[in-house]
């Protein structure tokens, strides 16, 4: 419980009281801590330093940044239990491509908190699954709702596969899943989607197939190509509206093979769930 | 009868304080020893398989090194909260120390090429030191010894 706690430096960890309700801490060096515990920011503790920093990269990485520097290459780490930490520094670029952060100056610390979607349309689309598209802008719970749906969809008897590109779903320490996803779950870590669909459909035979942040039109296709292997797709994409979607070109073949579209506006808060077949809103 | 019994003694006290001084030497040559395979260890693991760093330092303990570990535990106990009683015979000086520390603390907490540099930087330093107290021991450290015991016996002869 709270293990983020330890990422931060002990005279930080000791001025943040009531932990639990924190969602957000941003470490940055020489300036103030600051947390959020949902809306706005407010700065605790003393200045941060560099070494703080490298210290918070040490604990994440079980004291080896240099093991975590593929991740840490596409500018983010995972901690025990589905924390996220994005890092921005210096980076270090070897033939054209960035491989490693130098120095790390800013670290932005998510905590995930699981909710408990108690929502009559979200129960429509697990009892009756068929490929589903979660829509949200950044920071709105997507990868909760996610694995929400994941852990529903598993206990219910079916044989989920997690491509899991960033270990934000799973949260896997050492291959074991720190989060709640379910007692059929697989989970494939740190494939991009096009690997991890084409090695774990042919050898794992899921009947839903999960997967994070939907990006560029290669990944869309993935999906589709999913769907035309017989598989059930849940994933999710930035947006604010499902109607940008459906009429963005780049996202056709995934509108064209999606079922429910579900829009989160606030944190965790579904606004709507539009049902791509009948043309309509789920109420 | 008293002669030959404080002769003995005396023996016993100049020998093993010759030897004393050679185990000093001895132990520190070690240290440093096996401190520079730790460095060794650590670059080969880090440059070719990027092997976490736990993983590391265990199979180089396992595998009868550990001993670094053991008197590191005994440079550092005095500055260990229960530590001070445990302190054994230092071998390091106060600069030594401080590098040893922040070598130490320095691992884990940058990419590949930093790590490697960094370690780099301290094999440049330890390099010397082992190189000179492996010499110390040859020279000196076994030196005490003979002149210890040659002591003691010229101290036995001389009473008895």
């Amino acid at each position: 419980m709270n293990d983020w706690l330890k990422l931060l430096p002990d005279d930080i960890a000791a001025c943040i009281q009531d932990p639990d309700g924190v969602t957000e801490v941003r470490l940055r060096a020489g300036k103030r801590t600051t947390i959020s515990r949902g809306s706005g920011y407010a700065a605790i503790g003393r200045t941060a330093t560099s070494d703080d920093i490298a210290s918070a990269l040490a604990v994440s990485t079980d004291r080896s940044v240099y093991a975590s520097e593929s991740l840490l290459a596409q500018g983010f780490l995972t901690y025990k239990g589905g924390v996220r930490i994005g890092v921005c520094g210096e980076c270090v670029y070897k033939g054209g491509k960035l491989s490693a952060y130098r120095t790390v100056s800013s670290l932005c610390i998510r905590v995930p908190h699981e909710i408990d979607f108690n929502d009559k349309r979200v129960e429509t689309i697990v009892n009756r699954f068929e490929n589903t598209l979660i829509i949200s802008p950044p920071g709105m719970g997507k990868t909760t709702l996610l694995r929400y749906m994941v852990k529903r969809l598993s206990d219910g008897g079916k044989n989920v596969l997690i491509i899991d590109e960033r270990n934000e779903i799973s949260a896997s320490v050492s291959g074991v899943p720190t989060c709640n996803i379910g007692a059929n779950s697989d989970v494939v870590l740190y494939a991009n989607k096009r690997d991890g669909y084409v090695e774990a459909i042919r050898a794992m035979r899921p009947d839903v197939l999960a997967t994070d942040e939907l990006f560029g039109k290669h990944e869309i296709d993935c999906i589709a190509d999913a769907v035309r292997c017989g598989v059930r797709t849940l994933a999710t994409v930035h947006s604010d509206s499902a109607a940008r979607v459906l009429a963005d070109p780049a996202y056709g073949a995934l509108a064209a093979v999606t079922r429910y579209f579900v829009l989160l506006t606030g944190k965790g808060v579904i606004a709507s769930v539009y049902d791509g077949v009948k043309k309509n809103c789920i109420l | 009868m008293y002669s030959l019994i404080a002769g003995a003694a005396l023996f016993v006290c100049c020998a093993y304080i010759g030897l004393g001084v050679s185990d000093w030497y001895k132990k520190r040559r070690l240290f440093f020893d096996a401190l520079i395979d730790y460095l060794d260890a650590l670059e080969r693991g880090i440059k070719y398989a990027k092997t976490p760093l736990p993983k590391l330092t265990r199979d180089f303990a396992a595998d009868k090194k550990g001993d670094l570990f053991v008197m590191l535990r005994e440079q550092f106990a005095e500055d260990t909260a229960d530590g001070k009683s445990k302190s054994k015979t230092l071998l390091l000086t106060s600069y030594e120390k401080k590098a040893v520390s922040d070598m130490l603390a320095s691992l884990g907490k940058y990419d590949t090429d930093t790590q490697l540099a960094e370690l780099g930087r301290y094999r440049a330093l330890f390099e010397p030191i082992r190189a000179a107290s492996a010499k110390k021991y040859d020279t000196t450290g076994k030196l005490a010894a003979k002149l210890g015991v040659l002591a003691g016996i010229a101290v036995m002869l001389t009473l008895a």
